[in-house]
């Protein structure tokens, strides 16, 4: 009797604590759900998708929201930073310490938050049973592109960087420096996936998300960062010459105003502004708010001084202003490739020009003027510069380093203040400790960023650069 | 012995026909018949058996013939036979007769009293009553004294009787008798193991407070309860026993708040749910416990160290704090009014410049400068009015607000059923200018019922009040800092803007008053009790409790509040929806019985407890018309946010007590937890704690201590956890971003761990209470030490990681809080005139123990190894350079540059000590107390409350500021007038002051808390109209300070944000 009297209290006590993990479960949130159903449908998943775009230009002073066009372009010669007090001043005087905001915030951390989402995707989607095979492949060959993209920019700012292809933070935080050519390798097996298995035409009516000619713009981007001249000057022509129901995908805009705009054919990747005060973050960054406000970043003379009299350039894409302080007028110019800062409209007219036909034109004509195809090199060098406005053609006597000096000096008048290509090309093409010499405070150390304070004390394995002390 | 039978006794005899009976059975026979109760004493009769046959006897010839030859005899008393044992024949006592004697102990109000002691003099013949205060002794002499004794009443000795009826009354000294509560359990405060303070309806009914935890300020020791805002229905800072969070913004460390047994489902968390007057910083808010009725509040309990607070298992960290309603009382019906109302008005306004001042420091700056005055730099000077004045402290803030309190009761009951209910009213104004006040309407009920065999009981209590705030969205204070010229009104009597066309970017603060926030909230908690004496010691107890909280508020800036020189001028409006609630069931078993010489009792019982907490807020944007801004409708576009948030919480709790003689008293109190905020491996945790008292005084030898009336010895350890971390933060959460192009995004919103688990807080404590001159002096003295482990914080990760932190337990990671109270009760004079002082101090510490790893870790410019968590970190402050005439920071690093590198470990802002010191007089019917508040602390200066212009902005300053420097050579603690800030990390110049331990200064202060006189009309006025009582007061809160600080108030230590008010009541109550 008392045997039973135990079994029924043991039973009832079973029944309690069986009860109890129950009962404190709760029900999930209503504003956010687990990793495991963001990837159990395709729909959702593509919403994840759509989320590294949108995450890319998600804020201003945030990886491609202004930052990467403003920061590198005041390294380099292009841009004059007007507060003392910015984050970007101190790149411009290069005066960085490891715990300046833009170097640990606006880049490192950014780019790397990117490639975290960018793997969870490639991680989570192949488990999925709720995405049909096909989208699988376009999930993962976006997110790859992505990934490239944001370790391209790490490399390019920062020289050697962990590389990162989990999402396991604890055996992520313990990585040390990855060497540069390695990371080269994943960049690029990365965008020949996409470029395998992304297809021709664009997911929806704008050109906001990569399709396999974006991969193979990128591609010729990094080929020519890696001197493979044949295969840059192929992937550029495959982009050049693509083809869309029997017209080309892709051509220079005319006028030169058109070429920022949405409806743009020289557009190969756009990124669109979240919101809807804001178009681009360039735009809202670079032209100032009022007539008598000095801009933030100005042109600096050099560069403005750089373009020959009747380039329409310009006139196009560079504003000038005059303002009165005390009695004193200065000018003041500012990039105006973007023109809208905000609209009270809705329709938004800009977004961010991630990658361009013009691009393609000058990548090919560097990589055909290396392999001493000068002919076809001047030919892709002068379709940019008719463009501008300067119809004399270039000499075909030209010498082949002449050749590529013109072009160089091309990429600075086409592609200023745009992504960061001028400090990037001073950099690959080893003409910044000569070109930024008499900038202030300028060592060669300079040429990368160093690496975030808050970083080396989370994982003292990573290295600080050369030239920093902390 | 015995013919005693009254006159009126009961018409008709008594037919019995029993043989060998039991004279047990006889007896329950001639109740049935009779009508009259039999009191004997079972053990003496229950071996006799009678033989009786009688036809319609009278009781007295029934009552003759059963005790014939029986050693036992009869009278009546009352509905009662009572059965004594026979005296002898010769009815002369004598000194050696052994009697048998029975009783009934009740106390003065007439509760029966179970487990009082009745002891014989001289001799070992004791024990105790029952559950029904009766007592049976037998063999006692007959003319013994007995003693009787029972914890929180006087002493009686008794000659003896053979039927007693003792009445004893309550001890004066509240402090060891007064019965406290712990939640869970009740006892008395001299018999507990554990440290807890109080604070009765006595004192709370004294202050004229809006919010209850007002009430409680300087008057618990180790508790600081602070305002964050003078403005009504602002939240309170509830911080038991320093801070043990280690990072602010992950947990909290307010106290867990249960009121009547339910917790608070929004806590003291804020519960509107757009931004108002309040103030926008984390903790700063509405609070829900400003819908708490402060008349309805018997008294508020504060559980400290382990002992009391291990039983609230992984919530009991951060302290409980028990707030308990009023009950019915047995008793005629009982009609309590009472009213009061009065005026608050802002304490210790800054005197600010004038604007022959204000131009003269701005005139001095520019030419300190060498700047030239510009309508950009200089519109006060160049476009504005140079004589106009108004003195904006005075516009802002210098209205007088009214305050009212109506309170009507009901309470009575008969000894089985008991009730009380109510409404209450209450309102304050503001000091602002306008018509803006806060109001709360309550309703409280309370019923408790038992059964004819007092087996089965049951209470009911709830409340439920509706609040309103009709207040403005920014509280005005702030406005103070405005140049004195500043236009506020043009000639035609409108609001002006932009004097001389010129948009300075400050608004005219009076369009404030155009910007309204309201808000309303209803406040509802119920909780029933259920208690059922299963068997003799056991009781089966059940609390069912609801706990509901809605808010709904909005904020409307129509186009009217706002600069017509804006551009795309258009209204909007923000309204906002909060719901919390909880609902729990609490069953229990209590066991007591007599073990060896103790009494042991068990407690054991489980919680079973939901929460929900749900938001929605839209946003309208775009009104073009100001009429339509209270709508939806009138917005052209849109934008909102909801949440949802559940919290389930679910333990079993035990507890094991073993008292001693009441000299020995250990007490185990377990819980084992399960908390829906963490992953599911760690849900469930263990929690305990083991306190133990001696009451030496209750030995033989302390009784040869004259002096000494009470003496206790008690201490505790224990671990208690905090999971006040929010909700789903163990989750991998991901959520939607900003469209793409117009379609949807995802975004993962954090790393997730799923290990997190309780922060542990391992606490002991020792205690010395004593009490002197038959407790006229008690004296309590404590040391507690509280460490807290494993905090949950933000874990620093390299960004590689794709985030830079993660929310996470630090292993290692210590935190102490330790310090002494003390409090000191003394009956000074006990006669006609009584003269009473508490005073209670309490003196803290706190520090960071271990960190491992600190100096590289994200908290290394925040905390240091042995310091408080509240250090300041900053440059070292040189004062003000005599040659430059510009703050001077130490260069630590000889770098040249001052800012972050040059930070070292500085003061700390916790108080040195603090406590409270009260003084009561009665006199006749005279009642007069006040009481002072006294805090020992450093605080931020009035150099440091405008943090980001020196004195020579366009902001006007206190008059301190004219103590400037000048000219060089000059010492002074005021640097020049400037218009310059100088570098961020410059050495020299106002950010070298704002980023130094300079803007720490003395903020200690004494502060006249409360001033309370009534005045009880005497009985015989009263009996003739059949009043009760009435009694007239007044009470005056925050009469005065006395303090070092300048400018402002020494607790907000801001001049720019409203101080506590100084409210004069005068109230009347009276009870019919």
């Amino acid at each position: 009797m008392f045997n039973n009297q135990y079994k029924k209290i043991l039973l009832i006590a079973c029944l309690l604590a069986s009860g109890c993990t129950k009962f404190v479960a709760v029900d999930e949130p209503i504003d956010t759900i687990t990793a495991e159903a963001a990837f159990d449908t395709e729909t959702k998943a593509a919403s994840v998708v759509r989320g590294l775009y949108n995450n890319m230009v998600k804020t201003t002073n945030y990886a491609f929201g202004a930052a990467v066009s403003i920061g590198p372009g005041a390294s380099a010669d292009e841009l004059i930073v007007s507060s003392a007090t910015s984050a970007y001043a101190d790149l411009y005087n290069n005066n960085i310490n490891s715990s300046n905001t833009a170097i640990t915030g606006y880049y490192w951390g950014a780019f790397y938050n990117l490639i975290y989402v960018a793997n969870q995707v490639i991680e989570n989607v192949p488990k999925s049973t709720g995405i049909s095979a096909e989208a699988k492949i376009q999930f993962l060959a976006e997110a790859r592109f992505i990934r490239a993209v944001n370790y391209f920019y790490l490399i390019n700012l920062y020289g050697d960087v962990p590389l990162i292809v989990s999402t396991d933070y604890v055996t992520n935080n313990k990585i040390p420096r990855t060497p540069m050519a390695q990371v080269y390798k994943q960049i690029e097996e990365d965008l020949q996936y996409a470029h395998t298995n992304l297809g021709e035409s664009y997911i929806g009516t704008q050109r906001i998300r990569a399709n396999r000619f974006a991969a193979a713009a990128f591609l010729a981007r990094v080929y020519l960062y890696q001197k493979n001249w044949t295969d840059a000057a192929l992937m550029a022509t495959e982009v050049i010459e693509a083809q869309s129901g029997g017209t080309p995908l892709y051509h220079l805009e005319t006028a030169l105003n058109n070429v920022f705009l949405l409806t743009s054919k020289e557009v190969i990747l756009q990124l669109m502004n979240p919101g809807t005060t804001v178009s681009t973050w360039d735009g809202a960054a670079f032209v100032p708010g009022t007539a008598t406000t000095v801009p933030n970043y100005q042109i600096t003379p050099g560069l403005y001084s750089a373009f020959p009299a009747g380039d329409l350039r310009l006139a196009n894409w560079i504003k000038s202003v005059n303002i009165t302080t005390a009695g004193v007028t200065t000018t003041y110019s500012y990039p105006y490739k973007y023109k809208v800062i905000s609209g009270t409209s809705t329709v938004k007219t800009e977004a961010l020009v991630f990658l361009r036909l013009a691009e393609m034109y000058l990548i090919r004509a560097e990589a055909r003027a290396e392999n001493s195809d000068l002919g076809n090199a001047i030919k892709d060098l002068d379709a940019i510069r008719s463009r501008a406005g300067l119809l004399t053609p270039t000499d075909p006597a030209i010498t082949q380093s002449d050749l590529l000096d013109a072009i160089a000096r091309e990429r600075r008048l086409e592609m200023f203040a745009e992504l960061g290509h001028r400090w990037l090309d001073l950099k690959r093409t080893d003409k910044a400790n000569i070109i930024l010499k008499d900038k202030p405070n300028w060592t060669t150390y300079d040429q990368l960023y160093p690496i975030p304070f808050a970083d080396r004390q989370a994982n003292p394995l990573i290295k600080q650069n050369d030239g920093y002390d902390l | 012995m015995g013919q005693h039978l009254p006159a009126n006794a009961r018409q008709g005899g008594i037919t019995l026909d029993l043989r060998n009976t039991a004279i047990t059975k006889v007896f329950s026979a001639i109740e049935k018949q009779s009508g009259y109760g039999f009191i004997y004493n079972e053990g003496a009769v229950r071996a006799i058996t009678v033989d009786i046959q009688v036809k319609n006897a009278p009781l007295a010839t029934v009552m003759e013939t059963i005790l014939n030859n029986q050693p036992f005899s009869y009278y009546i008393s009352g509905k009662n036979i009572v059965i004594t044992p026979r005296r002898n024949n010769s009815n002369i006592p004598q000194a050696d007769s052994l009697i048998d004697i029975s009783g009934i102990v009740m106390s003065a109000e007439g509760g029966a009293l179970a487990g009082a002691s009745i002891k014989v003099k001289n001799s070992k013949l004791a024990t105790n009553t029952n559950s029904n205060g009766i007592f049976t002794l037998s063999g006692v002499p007959h003319n013994a004294i007995l003693t009787v004794t029972f914890l929180g009443f006087a002493e009686q000795q008794r000659k003896v009787s053979d039927k007693m009826l003792i009445r004893l009354q309550p001890v004066t000294s509240e402090l060891k008798s007064v019965t406290i509560n712990k939640g869970y359990y009740t006892e008395q405060r001299q018999l507990s193991t554990g440290a807890v303070s109080s604070i009765s309806a006595r004192e709370i009914g004294k202050q004229p407070v809006g919010n209850v935890m007002q009430a409680l300020e300087g008057r618990i020791p180790g508790m600081v309860v602070s305002q964050t805002s003078g403005v009504p229905g602002a939240r309170l800072n509830i911080q038991v026993r320093g801070r043990a969070n280690f990072d602010r913004d992950i947990t909290s460390d307010q106290a867990l708040i249960i009121v009547d047994g339910v917790p608070m489902a929004s806590g003291n968390d804020r519960v509107n749910n757009i931004i108002g007057p309040f103030g926008v910083a984390t903790g700063e808010g509405l609070s829900a416990l400003a819908g708490i009725n402060t008349a309805d509040v018997e008294s508020i309990d504060v559980l400290k160290d382990a002992d009391a607070t291990a039983i609230y298992g992984s919530r009991g960290a951060n302290g409980v704090v028990l707030i308990t309603t009023k009950k019915g009382k047995a008793g005629q019906m009982k009609i309590d009014a009472n009213v009061y109302s009065g005026i608050s008005r802002v304490t210790r306004m800054t005197t600010m410049l004038n604007t022959e001042q204000y131009l003269a420091m701005r005139n001095e700056a520019f030419t300190n400068d060498n700047i030239t005055k510009t309508n950009a730099n200089a519109a006060d000077l160049l476009l504005f009015d140079q004589t106009r004045y108004t003195n904006f402290g005075k516009l802002f803030a210098g209205d007088a607000a009214a305050a009212t309190d109506a309170q009507v009761n009901v309470s009575g009951g008969n000894v089985a059923t008991q009730y009380r209910m109510g409404a209450g009213y209450h309102k304050e104004g503001t000091v602002w200018p306008g018509n803006f006040s806060s109001d709360r309407l309550s309703l409280n009920f309370n019923t408790y019922t038992t059964s004819a065999n007092k087996k089965f009981s049951a209470g009911l209590s709830g409340m439920y009040s509706i609040s309103k705030s009709d207040l403005l969205a920014v509280d005005l204070a702030s406005a103070i800092l405005l140049p004195p010229n500043f236009q506020i009104y043009d000639a035609a009597g409108n609001l002006a803007w932009n004097e001389g066309g010129y948009n300075t970017g400050r608004d005219n603060p009076m369009s404030q008053l155009k910007q309204k926030y309201l808000a309303n909230m209803n406040n509802l908690n119920v909780n029933l009790q259920l208690n059922y004496n299963i068997l003799n010691g056991l009781v089966l107890r059940s609390s069912i409790g609801y706990n509901y909280t809605a808010t709904d508020d909005k904020r409307m800036t129509p186009m009217s509040a706002q600069n017509p020189a804006k551009s795309a001028l258009a209204g909007f409006a923000t309204f906002g929806s909060g719901n919390f609630k909880t609902w729990i069931i609490e069953p229990q078993a209590e066991y007591t019985r007599q073990i060896w010489k103790g009494k042991f009792t068990a407690l054991a019982g489980a919680t079973f407890n939901k929460t929900e907490k749900i938001r929605l807020t839209v946003t309208g944007n775009g009104y073009s018309n100001d009429d339509l801004i209270n709508s939806l409708t009138g917005a052209a576009t849109f934008s909102g946010t909801n949440t949802f948030e559940q919290y389930n919480y679910q333990a079993f709790f035990g507890r094991l007590n073993y008292n001693v003689a009441n000299k020995y008293i250990v007490n185990f109190t377990g819980r084992r937890d399960g908390s829906s905020r963490f992953g599911p491996e760690y849900r469930f945790s263990n929690f305990g704690a083991i306190g133990a008292a001696w009451l030496f005084s209750n030995e033989k030898w302390a009784e040869n201590i004259s002096f000494l009336s009470y003496g206790k010895l008690r201490g505790s350890y224990g671990v208690t956890g905090n999971d006040q971390i929010g909700e789903y933060m163990y989750l991998d959460t991901w959520g939607a971003g900003t469209s793409y192009g117009d379609s949807t995004t995802l975004l993962p919103t954090k790393l997730f761990n799923p290990n997190l688990h309780w922060e542990k807080s391992k606490k002991k404590e020792i205690a010395l209470e004593l009490g002197f001159f038959k407790d006229r002096l008690m004296l309590t003295t404590s040391f507690y030490h509280n460490l807290s482990s494993e905090p949950l914080v933000k874990y620093p990760l390299t960004g590689a990681t794709g985030f830079s932190t993660i929310l996470s337990n630090l292993a290692g990671v210590e935190v102490v809080n330790r310090g002494w109270e003390i409090t000191l009760t003394s009956r000074n004079i006990d006669g006609k005139l009584k003269w009473t002082t508490d005073f209670n101090i309490t003196i803290p510490t706190n520090y960071l123990k271990k960190y491992p790893n600190l100096a590289t870790s994200s908290y290394a410019a925040k905390y240091s190894i042995g310091r408080s968590l509240n250090q300041l970190m900053g440059m070292q402050f040189l004062g003000v350079d005599p040659t430059t005439g510009l703050y001077t920071a130490k260069d630590q690093n000889h770098d040249g540059a001052g800012g972050a590198p040059d930070f070292v470990p500085s003061r700390n802002t916790d108080p040195r000590y603090y406590g409270g010191i009260n003084n009561i007089f009665s006199y006749k019917g005279f009642d007069l107390s006040f009481f002072f508040q006294f805090t020992k602390q450093l605080g931020t200066s009035w150099k440091g409350n405008n943090l980001y212009n020196p004195p020579g902005m366009a902001y006007n300053v206190p008059v301190m500021a004219l103590n400037r420097w000048q000219k060089p050579g000059d010492v002074t603690d005021v640097q020049k007038f400037t218009t310059l800030s100088g570098q961020i990390t410059g050495l020299q110049g106002f950010y070298a002051f704002r980023f130094s331990d300079g803007i720490l200064t003395d903020a200690s202060f004494l502060r006249l808390k409360n001033v309370n006189l009534s005045y009880n009309l005497p009985a015989s006025w009263l009996n003739t109209v059949h009043v009760h009582s009435c009694r007239l007061y007044m009470s005056a809160q925050n009469l005065f300070v006395i303090t070092p600080y300048k400018g402002g108030d020494p607790e907000i230590q801001n001049y720019t944000r409203m101080a506590p008010l100084r409210t004069i009541t005068g109230g009347l109550q009276i009870s019919l």
